[in-house]
């Protein structure tokens, strides 16, 4: 791969087995995996709930080390970059995590957004507060800038994560089932939200390429414009909002028990 | 074996392995011999890699990163000076109590100033102190981190580009080492002064001036080196100890209490090994 093509290709599986963490033992979760995301995607990963989508994503972004398999981030071989290396290209990469995002409890709002950037530009919080600002404005939650995650509603959690993963400007987010446990009004917003960073340049005059897992796929069929399964460890690739239908719904049907015909 | 077997048994019981008591207490000793060296392979390898991310991180991220390691000397340090100055004291009057006023009955007061140095200054102070901290800051290290391990707080670091080790494990290391060497020389302090003021209630014929000389002179230069050594290191140890045991490995909520255990139990032995390896030195000076 060369040119033009090489820098559209953001990430890319190939052959890629992903394993469970060590407290899994390692087992296989998902096989065969052949994905790439290329620049302004908006990918959206669904299965039943335990299938590994959450393993899946970590593999793509970096955190997990594959079983088996070529991995390229950024066109780079995740294998063959150091520790170093490694952190420079995660860091064009976002990650919100599923079930509150992984806030840090013994910090506040704006010092869990503040982190990253005091730590790779070695500032004080004062410092950072500008840019603290921007991502808290751009994700609706300014007034909570001074209070701890334990004295927010939960229902924000993975808003803040939002905040936080933006806070490093990434060119990549992946987002592990932002709905889960939401109420209808948080998943308008989230709804709302990843359509017009997908579709406008909201960080550094760019669109987000967004990745997400989502156990129903039903809130993203009007906004994705890929969509994927993971079925008894299998990566099925279904293509854009034309493909759910014929074969692709028949497997959704049949993983889910919901009925995308009528849904 | 199979001759002393009854005649109608069959080869599938046959086959059957039942180790005696014997074998089976080797057996555990034997698991028990291959997880220390297991546990011992894993602190001396995160150890290490503490050492390294100390030696070319240090200026790395200061302006968060050297808060941090503040925040650990008032939470390791200034925070238990309360409970040393009791326990200097406690120790003092122990040591003075029993040892300064049989001196003095038998004439021997003059050798108060060494026993103090020995056991105080050489052995029960660094070791008084490096507990302290290890049952009031070393848990609660290991309860923090492996929660914070077990609910993916440390995977939300590495996500954000943030080395755990430089973030959690360095200010922790070098807090706990400058604490216990600087608590240690308070309750050295608080100690010998301590003592000397129950020697004076008791009455013992003990002039502050000869008390003073003697605890002088019974110090040596290499006292002041091998405290200094001595105390870092126990830091050094508990820190990397309770670090290794909250982090280094991949837990869940209901492990965090045996974790904290199996972090005390070993960070009290490898305290005692270490007190033993400077006991060694000294007696080769």
């Amino acid at each position: 791969m060369s040119g033009p093509e090489a820098v559209q290709e953001l990430i890319r599986l190939q052959d890629v087995t992903v394993t469970g963490s060590e407290l899994q033992h390692n087992m296989v979760r998902v096989q065969q995996v052949n994905w790439s995301i290329r620049r302004g995607d908006y990918w959206v990963v669904t299965g039943a709930p335990g299938s590994g989508k959450s393993d899946l994503l970590s593999t793509a972004a970096g955190l997990q080390k594959p079983g088996k398999g070529t991995h390229l981030i950024f066109g780079k071989p995740i294998q063959q970059l150091n520790e170093e290396e490694l952190i420079r290209e995660r860091m064009k990469i976002g990650y919100v995590f599923q079930g509150g995002g992984r806030l840090f409890n013994q910090l506040s709002v704006q010092e869990n957004i503040g982190l990253p950037i005091c730590y790779h530009q070695d500032c004080p919080l004062s410092e950072a507060q500008e840019k603290i600002h921007t991502v808290l404005n751009l994700v609706e939650i300014t007034s909570l800038a001074r209070r701890r995650p334990s004295e927010i509603t939960r229902n924000l959690h993975p808003r803040i994560s939002l905040a936080r993963a933006l806070a490093l400007q990434p060119e990549v987010l992946f987002i592990d089932n932002p709905l889960l446990g939401t109420d209808p009004n948080e998943t308008a917003w989230w709804l709302k939200f990843l359509e017009k960073a997908s579709t406008t340049p909201l960080i550094e005059g760019r669109k987000l390429t967004l990745v997400i897992a989502a156990d129903d796929l039903r809130p993203w069929r009007s906004q994705g414009k890929q969509f994927a399964v993971i079925h008894e460890e299998n990566w099925v690739e279904i293509g854009d909002a034309r493909g759910l239908g014929g074969k692709s719904l028949e497997l959704l049907n049949r993983f889910s028990g919901v009925n995308y015909n009528q849904a | 074996m199979t001759s002393t077997l009854p005649a109608n048994e069959t080869a599938s019981t046959r086959r059957t392995y039942h180790p005696s008591l014997a074998q089976r207490y080797l057996s555990w000793i034997g698991l028990i011999i291959v997880r220390l060296l297991q546990t011992i392979h894993g602190l001396g390898a995160f150890a290490l890699i503490t050492m390294g991310v100390t030696l070319t991180k240090f200026y790395e991220s200061s302006k968060v990163i050297h808060p941090l390691i503040s925040s650990q000397i008032h939470r390791a340090g200034l925070r238990l000076l309360p409970m040393v100055t009791f326990l200097g004291f406690a120790l003092g009057f122990v040591i003075i109590g029993q040892t300064v006023a049989l001196l003095s009955r038998v004439g021997a007061q003059n050798y108060a100033g060494i026993v103090m140095v020995t056991v105080v200054v050489r052995e029960l102070g660094p070791m008084v102190a490096a507990l302290l901290v290890l049952a009031r800051v070393g848990t609660a290290i290991v309860i923090e981190l492996s929660t914070n391990r077990a609910l993916g707080e440390v995977e939300a670091l590495e996500a954000l580009g943030i080395d755990p080790i430089h973030y959690l494990v360095m200010p922790r290391v070098l807090g706990l080492a400058i604490s216990i060497f600087s608590l240690t020389v308070y309750l050295i302090i608080v100690a010998l002064v301590g003592g000397y003021l129950f020697a004076f209630i008791q009455d013992v014929p003990l002039r502050p001036g000869d008390y003073f000389n003697q605890l002088v002179g019974s110090l040596r230069w290499e006292d002041f080196l091998l405290l200094a050594l001595k105390t870092f290191s126990f830091g050094v140890v508990i820190a990397v100890v309770t670090c290794y045991q909250g982090l280094a490995r991949p837990v869940r909520l209901e492990d965090v209490s045996a974790v904290t255990t199996g972090a005390v139990v070993q960070s009290v032995i490898a305290c005692i090994l270490l007190d033993a390896v400077f006991i060694v030195v000294y007696l080769l000076l």
